[in-house]
């Protein structure tokens, strides 16, 4: 908070009614002596003089919070009037100004400076202080003395004006300092924006605004962060907080900058600071894009839209063996181990050691088994590498029944692994009628005595095309939106996001959907890990 | 625990043709639903408008002062036959909820129904019901 101190430099008005002792009107009015002042010499009452003033150039950083005027009077009878305003000349050529309702002291005896309380947070023409306003100010004194001797040549009810003054009160602006996201976030497509603000006069943060923009947007030549149109934004929020968990998500693999202004709150309205910004990419082991299908069922009279989640569901060790083997048992003829030597990704694999010659199997256990929809497809998906002699490899699906029953199992097309790359084996098949649950087996055929085969990469998930993603996602559901302009816009269907079924497979109708024309779908998973 | 989110996938473009007929769906409940319903004509609609008439003293004309104006509101009359089409409807009838309606030319509001009236005619095997419903158009749940 900064305070200036205006004194008067001319006449405005009135000066011919009015005489200076010691000097000029004004001049006696900014000097800091009693030995000059300004007195009324003319018969006409009330009379006013009007005082313009130096003024204060602001900076761009500071705002007014109200404007005062002070003024150092007396006068030789108690039936003295004195009235003070202030004013902005509004048109200087025309004359105009706009006044404040006048502040009266009466029967000032004794020289005294006194504050007359006006405390204008606003201009006297209604409008916000600016710096033109406060170019313009004058300050009306008017001596209203009533009596029997008001006239010349000795009245004694005169007021005597020695001194004036107008005190222009500043607030500073905000600042803050964006603090986060900052460079690549990898836990979240919801990141939170947080900031430390600075009010250097102490006063509470009022409220803030919180606009990403993607790196095309603010790399624009016409980027501005307050017209351009942002990914998300929050608009202005009332609030003390210094920070905020985003409530639309971010696209993966892209870099934004989140640019935040604060206010204070200046004579009820919000002071902004200028924005500040924090750039980040979004780099996440996001979850699988789904599978989405639509069709208008006639009878209900709704567009039902099917999603397929393709998220991997095994656990994060299961699919990648960074920790150890658990939730994986060797099945048929071999151990299992967990590999640093070798790996797809991370730095670890399942390594498979063939007991004797012949096929060995391994799977995930029957306790981690996944929840399956009957007749729907499910994938998935491994990658193999031989220790030192290439076999038929290849990833399977068991089906167990409700109570844990095996009922088959699928087989994808068996392929040859290597000893110098990884290959990558497949599996799509429609779950069996009666099948609640199903683990995930791989096979390596015809294997020599004491051989190891690698494995890492395994997923499993519902829908066809087969798909690795890291494990350990849970929580499952969709966004689905439809667009009825080629997909130019998508606006969120009634419902959603949806909640997925434990097998990832969720529908969701559209009974809303606009008749006789084109529209598109589109959807997109989110979980928690 | 953080939310992650996937990419995009889109379905193919699809177009639905008008079906031209009439529907009601609870749309926070579409269980509650019925289709294909006999609707008479014609059509009863009205739309209201908020305002004040003025009269000032020496005007020669009054003066209106409007403020907001409504949707299209008015009335459905539908002819059922039979318990079974009687038995689809009256729930929809008495549904005290937000309906979703498509008309046989593909418009479609949101309508909540506040009056209902019917008549009954012919052998009881075979009710004829004549029901009217007074509605007013509301916004999207």
């Amino acid at each position: 908070m900064a305070e200036y101190t205006l004194r008067p430099n001319a006449n405005w008005n009135g000066d011919n009614l009015f005489t200076g002792t010691g000097g000029a009107d004004y001049a006696v009015l900014a000097d800091d002596t009693d030995a000059t002042y300004l007195l009324r010499t003319d018969l006409t009452v009330p009379a006013s003089y009007e005082a313009e003033f130096g003024t204060q150039t602001l900076s761009a950083d500071e705002t007014i919070t109200s404007v005062n005027v002070r003024a150092r009077i007396s006068s030789l009878a108690a039936d003295s009037l004195a009235q003070f305003s202030i004013g902005v000349i509004t048109d200087r050529n025309g004359r105009a100004v706009s006044y404040s309702i006048p502040i009266t002291k009466q029967g000032i005896t004794a020289a005294n400076t006194f504050d007359l309380g006006i405390k204008l947070t606003a201009a006297p023409n209604g409008a916000s202080w600016t710096q033109t306003l406060l170019d313009n100010l004058v300050v009306k004194f008017t001596d209203g003395a009533t009596g029997s001797s008001i006239l010349p040549p000795n009245p004694t009810n005169r007021t005597t004006l020695y001194a004036l003054y107008v005190d222009v009160v500043t607030a500073p602006r905000p600042t803050l300092t964006v603090t986060a996201p900052s460079g690549t976030v990898t836990n979240t497509s919801f990141p939170s924006v947080t900031w430390t603000p600075v009010f250097s006069d102490g006063s509470p943060q009022a409220a803030y605004e919180i606009k990403i923009f993607d790196s095309t947007t603010y790399g624009g030549a016409s980027f501005s962060p307050d017209t351009s149109t942002p990914t998300i934004g929050t608009g202005i929020i009332t609030s003390t907080n210094n920070g905020q968990t985003l409530e639309g998500d971010l696209a993966n693999s892209t870099t934004y900058r989140a640019y935040v202004r604060v206010a204070s709150l200046i004579n009820g309205n919000n002071y902004f600071s200028d924005w500040a910004y924090s750039q980040f990419t979004l780099s996440i082991d996001s979850p699988a894009t789904p599978t989405v299908s639509a069709f208008y069922d006639s009878n209900t009279g709704a567009v039902t839209v099917t999603i397929f989640g393709r998220t991997n569901t095994l656990s994060a060790n299961q699919a990648s063996f960074e920790t150890d083997t658990t939730g994986w048992a060797a099945v048929a003829n071999c151990s299992i181990s967990r590999s640093t030597s070798q790996y797809s990704s991370g730095v670890a694999s399942l390594a498979v050691l063939s007991g004797s010659a012949g096929d060995m199997t391994a799977s995930t256990t029957t306790a981690t088994k996944f929840t399956v929809a009957p007749n729907n497809k499910f994938s998935a998906t491994a990658e193999f590498k031989a220790g030192a002699t290439p076999r038929a490899c290849s990833v399977g699906i068991i089906w167990l029944t409700s109570a844990g029953a095996v009922i088959s199992t699928s087989y994808g097309t068996a392929e040859n692994d290597s000893t110098s790359a990884w290959n990558e084996c497949n599996v799509s098949a429609t779950a069996p009628a009666t099948a609640a649950y199903a683990q995930v087996i791989v096979k390596i055929a015809s294997a020599g005595s004491s051989e190891t085969h690698y494995v890492d990469k395994v997923a499993f998930h519902a829908g066809e095309t087969p798909v690795w993603t890291r494990g350990g996602f849970s929580t499952f559901s969709f966004v689905v939106e439809r667009s009825d302009d080629s997909g130019t816009t998508y606006s969120a269907v009634r419902n959603s996001p949806v909640t997925a079924s434990a097998s990832q497979i969720a529908t969701i109708d559209d009974y809303e959907v606009p008749l006789d024309t084109t529209v598109t779908y589109r959807a997109k998973a989110r979980a928690e890990i | 625990m953080a939310v992650l989110s996937s990419g995009y996938v889109s379905t193919e473009p699809i177009q639905i043709t008008n079906p031209g007929i009439w529907s009601f769906t609870a749309i926070e409940n579409p269980e509650l639903k019925v289709r294909s319903l006999r609707v008479q004509q014609p059509l009863n609609s009205q739309i209201v408008e908020s305002y004040g008439q003025f009269k000032p003293l020496g005007a020669s004309k009054t003066v209106i002062i409007a403020t907001s104006i409504y949707g299209i509101d008015g009335s459905y009359e539908f002819t059922t036959q039979g318990e079974t089409e009687w038995d689809n409807l009256y729930p929809v009838l008495t549904y005290q909820g937000v309906l979703h309606v498509h008309d046989p030319l593909g418009r479609q509001k949101y309508v909540r129904f506040v009056d209902r009236t019917w008549t009954e005619v012919g052998p009881i095997g075979n009710l004829i019901r004549n029901a009217k419903v007074n509605y007013f158009e509301v916004g999207a749940p």
